[in-house]
């Protein structure tokens, strides 16, 4: 992926944890980002919403459309990085995550595995059983039933 | 998110019990992160549905102040209530207990929401504010005390803290240890001395200090008293420059102040901006008919009704005889993509048609009611046009049209 070539349409939130922000500052140097920094994912997700908020009303003006990218810059020291993951492929689908790894910005590949470990087991309301039908299913065998 | 959110709804965020949650009378949504409650208030933010978000404090982990601050930065006119058995949050509107009841719960709210209420001095106009002459950015204080330059800075470009820059100055110049301009003695602390604040006929008050003698008070009392009559005479000569002597309704000189202001307001914040122009159907006739002061009478009354429909934020114009403009500023909600015209302008227009033509003149006689009408035009920014002369001349153009179509009518953003 080629960053430099789409940073200038870009609106970027950088989630760093406080004691690495040179790391995150060094990024944002590098691949010449337009970006805000936040060190808590609260705050980021909130500025995440603001833009994307933002970006839906500069669209209903015929405005250029710009991406949203979340940036995680050693977002593995912060608590509930992946409820936010969760969140904002929930309610701001638009928004491209990606990760600092190996000194290059990826997709981050483990946000969708993260959001469905969270997801709650669908709920599979059955119809209901007679006690020949659950004897079979459970012992494979029928119930055995005085005859007449 | 399937369902849209209604208004007033609240949000419950965490482990609610869901027989306490069904008590609650507004519409609910329930989520189980903050995150959500965050991705709640975006989904909504553009209809402004959501009144109260409430937090189980178990999600606030050990940073319940950046939580918060998440939900307020993307709606700030929230209700944000904590429910916690230990602590206190300083973010939070309110903190109640966890097992709260319905009762209290409202309680909370309706608490919180009248703390916020603007108290109803703020709700007369800042005339300044609305021409754009207030501008505190212009506003520089000399570079070691306060002086009367700064006075007269405070009265051209933030006229609303005068009071409090004249405050100001005077605890310098004094050394007083409490120095304040109250409305009435009573008010005053007990150990403070109290002067009145009198220039010639015209009280402004009162000033309270201690730490001072009563003929130090009375000679910087009339000091101050002088100071504050510049002010109020510099506020009557503004009104008197861009209000309607007659109906009290604002001239066309505001209209085009006001109206260059608010269109730059609505371009920034990307939010439409209606102007409606209409006219008194056969004016001419009840002046001929009945004089000139039932012509007076009619031109008061529209003007009174109409100020009972608009909205705060609104302004009524008078820019001709009978010819009137009316400004709806009130923000709509940031346009939302494929957007219309706004039509909750256009209740209120038809709304004021039919006040007009159910209204009871007196001085033109028990015949005449229900016979006045009013024919008006709307245009709306960025639809109709996208500067000030281009929309008034859509609304004008339009009011043609109402005239063409047999008068009594209010045309919206249609064109023949």
């Amino acid at each position: 992926m080629n960053e430099k070539a789409n940073n200038l349409s870009t609106r970027c939130v950088v989630l760093v944890p406080l004691e690495r922000i040179d790391a995150a500052r060094h990024v944002i140097q590098r691949f010449e980002l337009q970006a805000t920094i936040e060190h808590h994912p609260a705050l980021a997700m909130a500025e995440i919403c603001l833009h994307h908020l933002q970006e839906k009303n500069a669209q209903a003006w015929n405005s250029e459309a710009q991406s949203i990218r979340l940036l995680l810059v050693h977002a593995s020291e912060i608590d509930d990085v992946p409820s936010m993951i969760s969140s904002i492929h929930r309610y701001v689908p638009n928004v491209q995550i990606l990760e600092l790894r190996n000194g290059r910005l990826e997709e981050c590949e483990n946000c969708s595995s993260v959001v469905d470990a969270l997801e709650e087991p669908p709920m599979i309301h059955s119809e209901s059983v007679d006690a020949d039908e659950l004897s079979m299913l459970l012992d494979n065998e029928p119930l055995e039933v005085d005859e007449p | 998110m399937t369902e849209r959110a209604r208004r007033g709804t609240v949000v419950f965020a965490g482990d609610f019990n869901e027989e306490f949650v069904s008590t609650i009378q507004q519409p609910v949504r329930r989520v189980r992160t903050v995150f959500d409650a965050i991705g709640e208030l975006t989904s909504c933010s553009s209809a402004g549905v959501i009144e109260t978000v409430i937090v189980d404090d178990a999600l606030l982990l050990n940073t319940p102040n950046e939580y918060l601050d998440a939900l307020r930065r993307v709606d700030p006119s929230s209700v944000l209530i904590v429910t916690s058995d230990s602590k206190r949050i300083a973010q939070a509107d309110a903190v109640v207990p966890k097992n709260t009841t319905e009762a209290h719960l409202t309680s909370a709210i309706a608490n919180v929401k009248s703390q916020s209420q603007p108290d109803s001095n703020s709700t007369e106009i800042d005339l300044d504010e609305v021409l754009g002459i207030a501008d505190a950015s212009k506003y520089v204080q000399g570079d070691s005390s306060l002086g009367d330059t700064d006075l007269v800075r405070a009265l051209m470009h933030v006229p609303s803290k005068f009071k409090s820059i004249l405050t100001d100055l005077l605890k310098q110049q004094t050394n007083w240890k409490f120095c304040k301009i109250i409305d009435d003695q009573p008010s005053a602390p007990k150990d403070a001395l109290v002067a009145p604040l009198r220039y010639g006929h015209e009280e402004h008050g009162f000033l309270a200090a201690t730490g001072t003698t009563k003929d130090e008070l009375i000679r910087w009392s009339h000091w101050a008293a002088c100071w504050l009559e510049l002010s109020r005479k510099q506020r009557q000569l503004k009104l008197l420059a861009y209000k309607d002597e007659l109906s009290g309704a604002w001239n066309r000189r505001f209209l085009r102040t006001c109206l260059s202001r608010e269109m730059q307001i609505a371009r920034d914040q990307r939010r439409p901006l209606t102007v409606m122009i209409f006219d008194i159907d056969d004016f001419k006739h009840y002046n001929d008919r009945w004089g000139h002061d039932a012509g007076d009478d009619i031109i008061r009354e529209v003007v009174r009704l109409l100020n009972t429909i608009i909205r705060k934020g609104d302004h009524v114009c008078r820019i001709g005889g009978d010819e009137f403009a009316v400004i709806f500023c009130d923000p709509e909600p940031p346009r939302e993509i494929g957007s219309n015209h706004p039509t909750t302008i256009e209740v209120l227009a038809r709304r004021f048609r039919e006040q007009v033509a159910d209204a009871r003149f007196p001085k033109l006689g028990d015949e005449a009611t229900g016979v006045l009408s009013i024919s008006g035009g709307l245009a709306t920014f960025p639809w109709d046009a996208s500067d000030i002369d281009g929309l008034l001349e859509k609304a004008d153009q339009r009011l043609l049209q109402s005239k063409r179509h047999g008068k009594n009518s209010i045309t919206i953003g249609k064109d023949e």
